[in-house]
């Protein structure tokens, strides 16, 4: 019997992404390896935090590498590039670079915030080792070394069980460590995209998370000192989250998403969020400057400058068609 | 209501093409009431297919499902295979069920298999039921073959990992009729088991199946009376005392040397009493070594045009060869070129 389980979920191996991931792990290196794979054959009732930790039981103590049907594997040595960032990093939760089909990184960790809330972070190595402590890693690939008493908590109906097996680690004394030197192509959201009710179920996995683990990430979480250079970006605002508050906001309270995004222009250190609280303002106020603004921080804003094309035609219908003539 | 069963099938290698057909076949049937678990072991020098298949179905108990066990060298073209098989457990009151297994030409390779008592083992492809026992068109059996195996309430069944590769489905059957459970198979439902997909690639095979024969034996021998006790087994009693043509022609050819006239006899009852082409062809073989009649290895070859030591040996003695397989191998069809060339006449008599 092989010393390692890789355990990939889909609700249908015949999809072109469920082929593309397993014909891309079965071309590895997999003589320390078996695959294991799990149509669940469209199950209404799939639940995966359930089957994840089912896996975990059935390993009986080998290491689990759980992979998504949209995470595709390119480095033949990739299970081994894992390990050893586990034996390096000490670390009994491994994860990798994850990168949009272009090549661009998606994340290498998860950032929890103070506030419990949570995001994808970019961080890279800054101590020239090949990995890097995180608070936590994304599910879509991950080494789970299966003898340290580690569970994925089943109160999650989708979302946040991946950063919980991760904060249990460090709670539990262990590290979480992302390999940088293996890199996965992972369409994210193909789930995301499917379901109404996204929102709502993030939502909810994001309370059950706050509650569980909201003491030990403001009192214990970054006392841990392979986690420092994480802390003063935990106890920034969660950009993603002031934004998208201030976004459900604007049909409830105006004036109060008018402040939020205000005081986010003011603070955020990330153009992308200032360009889209600009585009924001500009749709509550209507002033032209909102969307030269937008424009300015983010000259890929495609609505703003399409916006601010109109506003010009209507101000000068003959200058617009002929510099439009002239370009 | 999560799904009640999990699929499961383990391969060397999925990519295969065996695997394939079989994947795309279950693929294409109705799983709204399973899960497919699939374990591709990377061509594991070490894999245990008894402690796997253990695994999975104390998987199976803890999630509370049902298991149902697949080769990788099937195919199911069935779509309602599933719930057949559940209704066919339903109908027998019985916790491991299976079905008839064909080859690619549609012939049937066995339907459940007796244990004997002289401690080999028989395959069922041509027995006729007591209709006594027949329950919507599914029946009980001795054991089965986990090519394909639906387990049910698997808390009560262990697979046991010291068989090495083989015996470990008649073991768990055997299990089930020691409870005062039930085995049996839907007899209106085939898949196409074409068997061997891995085990004629391992050298160790036969040395494996010697010694997991020689376990079960130990284990389950004591056992037959009263398995042949039950009113529903009592109609395989006979087989299991008698031994099958297979070993009949084996213990021929043991016997060749050291009785040469018992090997005799038995070769001649095989040419006599035995519909199986293989036999027949081969018994005429051997009689052709022990008398120098070379009219044997004329009818060897009409038999199965595949034997190509009767055929080289024919071409030798200068001796036109009738028939001729090609093929290099023994590629069976040929086995059915002169029954079906007999049946048009046997009608038009």
């Amino acid at each position: 019997m092989k010393e390692v389980v890789i355990a990939l979920c889909t609700p249908d191996l015949n999809r072109p992404m469920a082929r593309r991931a397993i014909e891309a792990v079965r071309a590895t290196d997999l003589r320390r390896a078996e695959l294991m794979i799990l149509d669940n054959a469209y199950d209404a009732h799939f639940h995966h935090p359930t089957v994840m930790q089912e896996m975990l039981v059935y390993a009986s103590g080998r290491p689990v590498i759980f992979m998504d049907d949209d995470a595709v594997v390119r480095q033949t040595d990739w299970i081994d590039r894992l390990f050893d960032t586990a034996t390096l990093a000490q670390a009994a939760v491994v994860g990798c670079v994850h990168t949009a089909p272009s090549g661009e990184i998606n994340h290498t960790g998860m950032l929890v915030y103070s506030d419990g809330t949570t995001t994808q972070a970019r961080e890279s190595a800054r101590s020239g080792q090949p990995f890097i402590y995180a608070p936590s890693v994304s599910s879509a690939v991950v080494l789970v070394m299966n003898d340290r008493g580690l569970e994925f908590d089943r109160q999650y109906e989708k979302y946040h069980h991946d950063t919980d097996i991760g904060i249990a680690a460090w709670h539990q004394g262990q590290k979480v460590a992302c390999a940088l030197g293996l890199e996965v192509m992972h369409v994210q959201a193909d789930y995301a995209s499917r379901v109404s009710d996204v929102a709502a179920l993030f939502a909810r996995d994001l309370e059950r998370f706050r509650a569980k683990w909201g003491g030990y990430i403001t009192s214990g979480l970054y006392a841990r000192s392979e986690l420092a250079s994480w802390k003063p970006l935990a106890e920034a605002p969660n950009w993603d989250g002031v934004y998208n508050e201030a976004s459900r906001a604007k049909s409830t309270d105006p004036s109060a998403a008018r402040e939020q995004f205000a005081s986010l222009i003011e603070r955020c250190p990330n153009a992308w969020h200032r360009a889209g609280a600009h585009y924001h303002l500009y749709t509550l106020d209507g002033r032209r400057e909102h969307l030269e603004k937008c424009v300015a921080e983010n000259p890929r804003h495609l609505k703003a400058a399409e916006l601010l094309r109109e506003l010009d035609e209507r101000a000068c219908p003959e200058r617009s068609r002929g510099a439009t003539v002239d370009a | 209501m999560r799904k009640d069963t999990i699929v499961f099938m383990c391969s060397p290698d999925i990519r295969r093409m065996n695997a394939r057909r079989a994947i795309g076949s279950v693929k294409a049937t109705d799983l709204s009431r399973a899960e497919l678990y699939l374990i591709d072991n990377g061509n594991d020098t070490q894999f245990n297919h008894s402690a796997v298949m253990n695994d999975m179905l104390r998987h199976a108990e803890r999630t509370g499902r049902n298991l149902v066990i697949l080769d990788d060298d099937v195919e199911i073209h069935e779509y309602d295979w599933l719930n057949r098989l559940y209704s066919a457990a339903d109908d027998l009151d019985a916790d491991i069920v299976g079905c008839v297994h064909t080859d690619d030409g549609g012939d049937v390779n066995h339907m459940g298999i007796v244990v004997g008592r002289d401690g080999l083992t028989e395959s069922l492809f041509d027995f006729r039921h007591d209709p006594r026992w027949v329950r919507n068109h599914a029946t009980y059996v001795p054991t089965l073959c986990s090519a394909i195996m639906l387990i049910r309430e698997p808390g009560r069944y262990a697979i046991d990992v010291s068989y090495k590769k083989y015996f470990q489905d008649l073991d768990v059957c055997m299990q089930a009729w020691s409870q005062d459970r039930r085995v049996g198979i839907a007899l209106d439902l085939r898949l196409i088991h074409i068997g061997g997909a891995t085990g004629n690639r391992n050298p160790h095979a036969a040395r494996f199946l010697g010694e997991d024969l020689h376990r079960f034996n130990i284990r389950w021998q004591p056992h037959l009376d009263r398995l042949y006790a039950r009113p529903e087994l009592r109609q395989y009693d006979t087989i299991a005392r008698s031994a099958g043509w297979i070993h009949e022609f084996m213990r021929a050819a043991r016997l060749r040397y050291v009785d040469p006239s018992a090997a005799r006899a038995i070769y001649e009852r095989i040419i006599a009493e035995s519909h199986a082409p293989e036999y027949v062809a081969g018994s005429h073989f051997h009689l052709h070594g022990l008398t120098g009649d070379i009219n044997h290895l004329v009818r060897c070859n009409e038999v199965n045009p595949c034997h190509q030591a009767a055929r080289t040996q024919l071409e030798s003695a200068g001796v036109a060869v009738s028939r001729r397989c090609m093929n290099g191998i023994d590629c069976r069809s040929c086995y059915f070129g002169p029954q079906a060339a007999a049946k048009p006449a046997s009608r038009t008599a």
